[in-house]
């Protein structure tokens, strides 16, 4: 083995094989290939032209979505309390700010490539208005022909592209050999769409004083309510980006911890704290959750950083049982529900400690993060065990896209941990586990998943004791999450199976237990193998949570599909069907498309790092 | 020197832990249903609406909008109608999404950079909106044609409108079940040919033209068929009635004691044959899963067999679960069975086996709307169009990824191979790479055939009435939502498992030997 | 003082025997090399040792506790009998010194630190110590032997086995591997070897055993095994080995 070979011939740069060559070998390479290539193409432009004079025909009432786009995102949650949402979407973006900067590896990205990409994307737009149809025909006064296209605009527009795609094509020769970071990149597209906001502008339904719709609609930034949020949520976005960078310099290995353990609480905020508005007083907050969470926050110290001395090490075990049985004691006493979460979590921490602090740094990290969990929980407990003061017109406070992303949500995160013990049932040796587990994934499997909709919004309450009901959209959840957990299990024993035998027994040979040999051995690398399938299990999920609205819960598809269409009060917009339906469309489209080509990049860069 | 014990404490010997944790947690699994289904008894008891089957059996007051029949006269033939419009769209839908995903699968292998494109780009539209958007979308796509007028009223050849589409058909004559046996026929004589052909291309290393010959073989017997040849399937009719009158004449009991005997030593062999095979030394004696729920599996239906229908008790089970409707009578409609054989072939049927009709629109009733003729042509109505256009293309595209990489998939070697073999493109295609990437494809094309079959159900949110959809109606009406979700459950997990049948059946079949 | 203790072992797959009764005893600090054609059971006995396989008669007994069924007993045996296997079966989501250190800091409780420490050790004894933060993909077959080696001896065991450990390396890294085991020998542990390496047994061996159709066929010191075999089969063996 020669280590550190630092002459490596660089590969021959590919040289551009010229036009003829390219058109000869990809489009005219036989004679039926050429055909195939005039057929299509004239297919294409035909599609394009019809799809294109469809979208722009005046018989199109584009504003049946640009009014509703309130409805389409939260249905009926009330305006007063729209801070509580923004703060939720801050919330997230300040994570992702941080997460980003903090992981961000500062790859390079040449400005060629960047220029090529720029210089497609003009090139389709330039391509799109040469072949837009001038006029179309109008189906409601048979044989009308409608100008919706008018030269000087073609024209105009075509100049402009022109000169971008010469920008492009400069940007690509001369300045090809700069680089850009690709997060500043990022940041820049990301960027744009927030401009676009306050630029682009698109006829407005409004109404006047007297409550009648002012005709022609005026023309207002593209959802003008909205664009100062949007504008601020980005500047936090940057703002948090470069804050995460700057942490990730001083290399705060506690802030690695931190991360994911804010992921996974934020949900619990979402839920407990803006979708709720609970009713406490300051004065519970001082006078219980604060000495209580300091309190263990000082025993969480003296935990972390005496268990393991030497003296107290022999006695450990007893430590744990001792743990235990109080919190047993604790969880029968009738104490507040925070005291008993913690007794157990006090537990855990007794069991694990010595393991993971076992140097200075690493304590006060776990003592970091120990902290602010409890703080956390607690306060969370605090609010969602409170009344919620937010009052909604119908049944739920979900609706519509929020709707959507809380089910797709809750069903994988919920679904995960039983998926994965699905799978490990059933490739278990123990015959009993691995046949009722089979049984229920098969079961389970079997059937549509639109019949455990079904099953979820008559059935489950004859399942449950009289008395107990459980919302709406909280049956649909646990629902999904059956539903997504069988799918999960078949993915995840994929993996399983794809672990040699040879791991097991170099698990048993160095004596770990059948738990250590699963959580350090077996799940890491099945996990890791079972990452593609899962990816897509998440993308087909979010595409089946549209499925909810055959069972009339409000959410994106139903309220596109049965709502707006039928909306005839302030402004009409009966029989908007084919507008909304397309909408929904694109929008599903958008968010599954990035989504997957997002997690094909991940997978690459896995791959890569496997070798 | 030794100080061991041979006695373990039984709390520390493994085996003790692994049953003694098993029957704790099917315990508690047992209890768990238990109480869920306790719970339910009671509620339900408490609603004045207890389980049971009897809505099977009386006619539910619904009406099914298409179907072969559209006022069922028990809820069973309610739910039968829903099978059979399921199983129209999915067979159908497998037929087509197969053949559109494999061309859309190659067009994505093409080297013309154009096709490639295209087809890509339309894959990445389709697959990445909810199959539910779709549905809606092509729902709204044809109502968005025409209504039916006063002026469409007259035959057309094909016609569009708001009511949905309509083309001609070939309406079956009384003759059509023969010819249709006939046709079948014509493959396996195809093949015949095409088999002797290559026999003699391969004896004399002459060109023979084996697929010529087979297809002009196919051609000519349907056509000798079409014009009287289908009066020679009659003869299986004549063989049918005999039969049928010799299962009168024997005693019912003896019947019944023949099958289950029959059945029961099948089963036992098959169990015995399983546990044998997977006991031998390389499978080291460990029974997967599989086996033990195959083994489970038909001791159960053996079980049922005996329990269900042998004893007087089981007939009135079988009473108890499905009414009085039942497809098992006590001789289990076996004579009825070759009974319908010999009415279906009767040799002295006469006639064109099919006549073509054309659709026609018109006045429905004594109203002034217009419809289409229900007895004339095909009408493709809007729910059925909405759901089977969606569900084959959702379905075809992933079968084009499915296609893509499982000829890709063909090692690169292989070609390679073929090439310095000789072969020419097309021939290697078909002789080297092919074979091969139809093993990798079956089992991933098996289940895309199964979410086919389970998107079906969608066609609910169109008002097609498939199985969901006629379940959700019957248990509205009925208020037996338990018992429409049990007959959910068993009719999907018949269709699945019978898929996966097939889609096994085959994989073994064209397992390359190994090793 | 014998650590490990077999009699009259026996173990079947299904209808086939592979071992047909094994009585042997390895003492402390002695190197044994077990040889046989494929098939004749060797490796089963040894993976019978640390309760990787089930015999289902007769006794084993190391270190004088006898392997049954008890959870103790084993999961005590396991954590005193290091295993080196055919293909490495090194934990390939883990870094080199993760591999080391995982199995002190689980079962042994020992700090992070420490079983870093110890790790680094060990590595320098293997020669690879500028390896410890690749992970196993990156190196070679004779590399991650003799990490699997540094694996097993960090849980610091009485007894090392071997399970054909260079077969399925090229030949110029058999040498690398089989140095460490040398050294390893030479520092007194007890290691059971399963090898078709002759030279390693001549020159280490304090004794050969050849197995046979799941039976013990001869054992011996080096030199009488290979000079002065005493069995036919053990002859024909060697005529087709060496």
């Amino acid at each position: 083995m020669v280590d550190n070979v630092n002459i490596q011939e660089s590969p021959p740069e590919v040289q551009f094989a010229g036009v003829n060559r390219w058109l000869r070998e990809n489009l005219f390479s036989s004679t039926g290939s050429a055909i195939l290539t005039f057929v299509s193409i004239g297919a294409l432009i035909g599609l394009f032209r019809s799809i294109i004079g469809f979208f722009i025909s005046p018989e199109r009432e584009w504003t049946a979505i640009t009014y509703n786009l309130r409805l389409y995102m939260v249905q009926a949650y009330p305006e007063s309390d729209f801070i509580r949402v923004w703060i939720t979407i801050g919330l997230v973006m300040g994570l992702l700010g941080l997460t980003w900067g903090f992981n961000s590896v500062n790859e390079k990205s040449s400005l060629k490539s960047t220029g090529t990409t720029l210089m497609k994307v003009f090139s389709s737009l330039f391509l799109l208005v040469l072949i837009a149809p001038t006029s179309v025909v109008i189906d409601k006064v048979e044989g009308t022909v409608v100008d919706v296209f008018q030269q000087e605009l073609r024209i105009y527009l075509l100049a402009v592209l022109a000169g971008l795609i010469l920008v492009s094509y400069l940007i690509r020769t001369k300045l090809a050999s700069q680089e850009v970071s690709k997060d500043y990149l990022n940041i820049g597209y990301v960027g744009l769409l927030v401009v676009s906001i306050w630029l682009i502008k698109v006829p407005t339904v409004t109404f006047d004083s007297s409550n009648v719709r002012i005709e022609p609609d005026p023309l207002l930034p593209l959802a003008a309510s909205t664009k100062n949020p949007w504008t601020a949520l980005y500047l936090l976005l940057v703002v948090t980006f470069f804050i995460g960078r700057y942490l990730n310099s001083k290399n705060l290995t506690s802030f690695k911890r931190i991360l994911p353990v804010s992921w996974l609480l934020t949900p619990l905020i979402v839920v407990t704290w803006i979708y709720r508005k609970p009713d406490f007083t300051l004065s519970q907050i001082t006078t219980v959750d604060l000495p209580v969470i300091l309190g263990f926050s000082a025993i969480g110290y003296f935990v972390i950083n005496y268990l393991n001395s030497e003296k107290l090490m022999q006695y450990q075990r007893y430590f744990v049982y001792g743990s235990l049985i109080i919190a047993v004691f604790v969880f029968s006493l009738p104490v507040l529900r925070q005291l008993k979460l913690l007794f157990f979590l006090l537990w855990i921490l007794i069991s694990v400690a010595p393991t993971i602090a076992n140097s200075k740094e690493s304590a006060r990290s776990l003592f970091i993060v120990w902290s602010v969990a409890i703080t956390i929980l607690i306060l969370l407990m605090r609010g969602g065990t409170s009344e919620t003061l937010i009052v909604v017109p119908g049944s739920s406070i979900y609706g519509g896209f929020a709707l959507t992303w809380v089910l797709a949500f809750f069903g994988i995160a919920i679904s995960f941990p039983f998926g994965v013990m699905l799978a490990l049932g059933r490739t278990s040796s123990l015959p009993i586990i691995r046949i009722i587990c089979t049984a229920i994934i098969e079961l389970v499997r079997s059937v549509p998943f639109i019949t455990w909709l079904f099953f979820g919004s008559v059935m489950l309450t004859f399942f449950l004791p009289a008395g107990v009901e459980f919302d709406e959209v909280v049956r649909a959840v646990v629902v999904t999450s059956i539903f997504s957990a069988a799918y999960l299990a078949e993915n995840v024993r994929g993996g399983l199976q794809s672990i040699s035998k040879g791991q097991f027994e170099a698990a048993d040979a160095v004596g770990l237990s059948t738990l250590q040999r699963i959580s350090l051995i077996v799940m890491p690398q099945a996990l890791r193998a079972v990452i593609p399938p899962i990816v897509s299990q998440v993308i087909s999920l979010f595409k089946d949570t549209s499925l909810v609205a055959i069972v009339g819960l409000f959410d994106l598809l139903y309220i596109g599909s049965k709502v707006i269409p039928n909306q005839s009060q302030g402004a009409n917009f009966l029989g908007t069907i084919q507008e909304n339906i397309l909408f929904c469309a694109i929008f599903y489209w958008i968010f599954t498309y990035s989504f997957a080509r997002r997690s094909m990049k991940i997978e690459k860069r896995l791959g890569l790092g496997e070798r | 020197m030794n100080k061991f014990k041979l006695n373990t404490a039984f709390w520390r010997d493994v085996r003790f832990l692994k049953w003694a944790g098993q029957i704790i947690f099917l315990i508690i699994i047992f209890n768990l249903i238990r109480n869920f289904f306790g719970q339910a008894i009671t509620n339900l008891n408490a609603t004045n609406l207890p389980f049971s089957w009897r809505f099977l059996g009386s006619t539910p007051g619904i009406q099914v909008s298409e179907g072969f029949v559209t006022y069922p006269e028990s809820g069973l033939q309610a739910l039968q109608i829903g099978m059979a419009n399921m199983l129209r769209i999915t067979v159908s839908g497998i037929f087509f999404a197969t053949f559109l995903g494999t061309l859309m699968g190659v067009a994505r292998l093409s080297k013309n950079w154009i096709v490639e494109r295209a087809t890509t780009g339309f894959v990445e539209t389709v697959r990445n909106i909810p199959l539910l958007v779709q549905i809606f979308f092509w729902q709204a796509v044809i109502l968005s044609f025409p209504r039916l007028e006063e002026v469409d009223r007259g035959q057309h050849v094909v016609h569009i409108s708001a009511k949905g589409i309509a083309f001609p058909w070939l309406d079956p004559g009384e003759a059509s079940w023969l010819f249709g046996v006939w046709f079948l026929l014509s493959f396996s004589i195809a093949r015949r040919v095409f088999k002797l052909r290559v026999a003699k291309l391969e004896r004399e290393g002459v060109d023979t033209r084996p697929v010529l010959f087979a297809i002009g073989a196919f051609v000519i017997w349907n056509v000798a068929g079409w014009f009287g040849g289908y009066k020679a399937v009659g003869v299986i009719g004549f063989i049918a009635s005999y039969v049928s009158m010799l299962f009168d004449l024997l005693p019912r009991i003896g019947l019944q004691l023949t099958f289950i005997i029959a059945a029961s030593f099948y089963a036992y062999r098959y169990i015995a044959r399983e546990i044998k095979r997977t006991r031998s030394a390389e499978n080291r004696g460990i029974l997967t899963d599989d086996d033990i729920f195959r083994i489970i599996i038909a001791a159960l239906l053996v079980l049922i067999l005996i329990v269900g229908l042998f004893l007087p008790l089981g007939n009135s089970l079988m009473d108890f679960l499905l009414g009085n409707e039942l497809f098992f009578k006590a001789d289990w409609g076996i004579p009825q069975f070759f009974d319908g054989i010999q009415n279906k072939l009767n040799w002295e049927y006469s006639g064109s086996p099919f006549t073509l009709s054309y659709p026609e629109a018109i006045q429905a009733g004594s109203s002034k709307f217009t419809r289409y003729s229900p007895d004339v042509g095909k009408i493709m109505s809007v729910g059925y169009f909405a759901t089977w256009v969606g569900v084959i293309l959702y379905t075809s595209v992933f079968i084009s990824e499915v296609v893509r990489s499982g000829i890709m998939a063909v090692a690169k070697g292989q070609s390679e191979a073929g090439l310095s073999l000789g072969l020419r493109r097309r021939t290697l295609l078909r002789l080297i790479v092919l074979p091969q990437a139809l093993r990798i494809m079956l089992p991933p094309m098996g289940n895309q055939y199964l979410n086919l079959a389970k998107n079906t159900s969608l066609g609910i949110a169109v008002a097609y009435p498939e199985i969901v959809a006629v379940g959700q109606t019957l248990y509205n009406q009925e208020g037996q939502t338990i018992a429409v979700f049990i007959v959910w459950m068993a009719f999907y997990s018949t269709i699945s498992l019978t898929l996966s049948t097939i889609v096994n059946y085959y994989n073994r079949k064209m397992k390359i030997v190994e090793r | 003082m014998s650590i490990i203790q077999s009699i009259d072992v026996k173990k079947w797959y299904g209808d086939f025997q592979a071992l047909k009764g094994i009585t042997m005893d390895v003492a402390e600090g002695e190197v044994l090399v077990i040889c046989g054609p494929s098939g004749s059971g060797k490796s089963t006995f040894i993976r019978c040792i640390n309760r990787l396989e089930q015999h289902q008669d007769g006794q084993i007994i190391v270190d004088g506790i006898e392997l049954t069924n008890d959870l103790k007993n084993i999961e005590a045996i396991r954590s005193e009998v290091g295993m080196v296997f055919q293909s490495f079966n090194l934990f390939p989501h883990l870094t080199v010194l993760q591999n080391i250190t995982l199995a002190p800091i689980w079962v042994r409780k020992k700090s992070k630190s420490e079983a870093e420490e110890k790790a680094m050790e060990l590595l320098e004894r293997v020669g690879i110590p500028e390896q410890a933060d690749k992970f196993p993909g990156q190196l070679s077959g004779g590399q991650q032997q003799r990490v699997a080696i540094a694996r097993a001896l960090a849980m610091e065991p009485k007894i090392m086995l071997f399970d054909e450990p260079t077969s399925a390396l090229d030949p110029e890294m058999i040498k690398e591997v089989l140095d460490v085991m040398k050294e390893l020998a030479q520092s007194g542990m007890t290691m059971i070897v399963v090898t078709h390496e002759m030279g390693f047994a001549k020159e280490v061996a304090d004794r050969v055993m050849l197995f046979d159709e799941g039976q013990l066929v001869e054992q011996n010191t080096p030199e009488e095994f290979f000079n002065n075999p005493e069995s036919d089969r053990t002859k024909l063996f060697l005529s087709q080995i060496l």
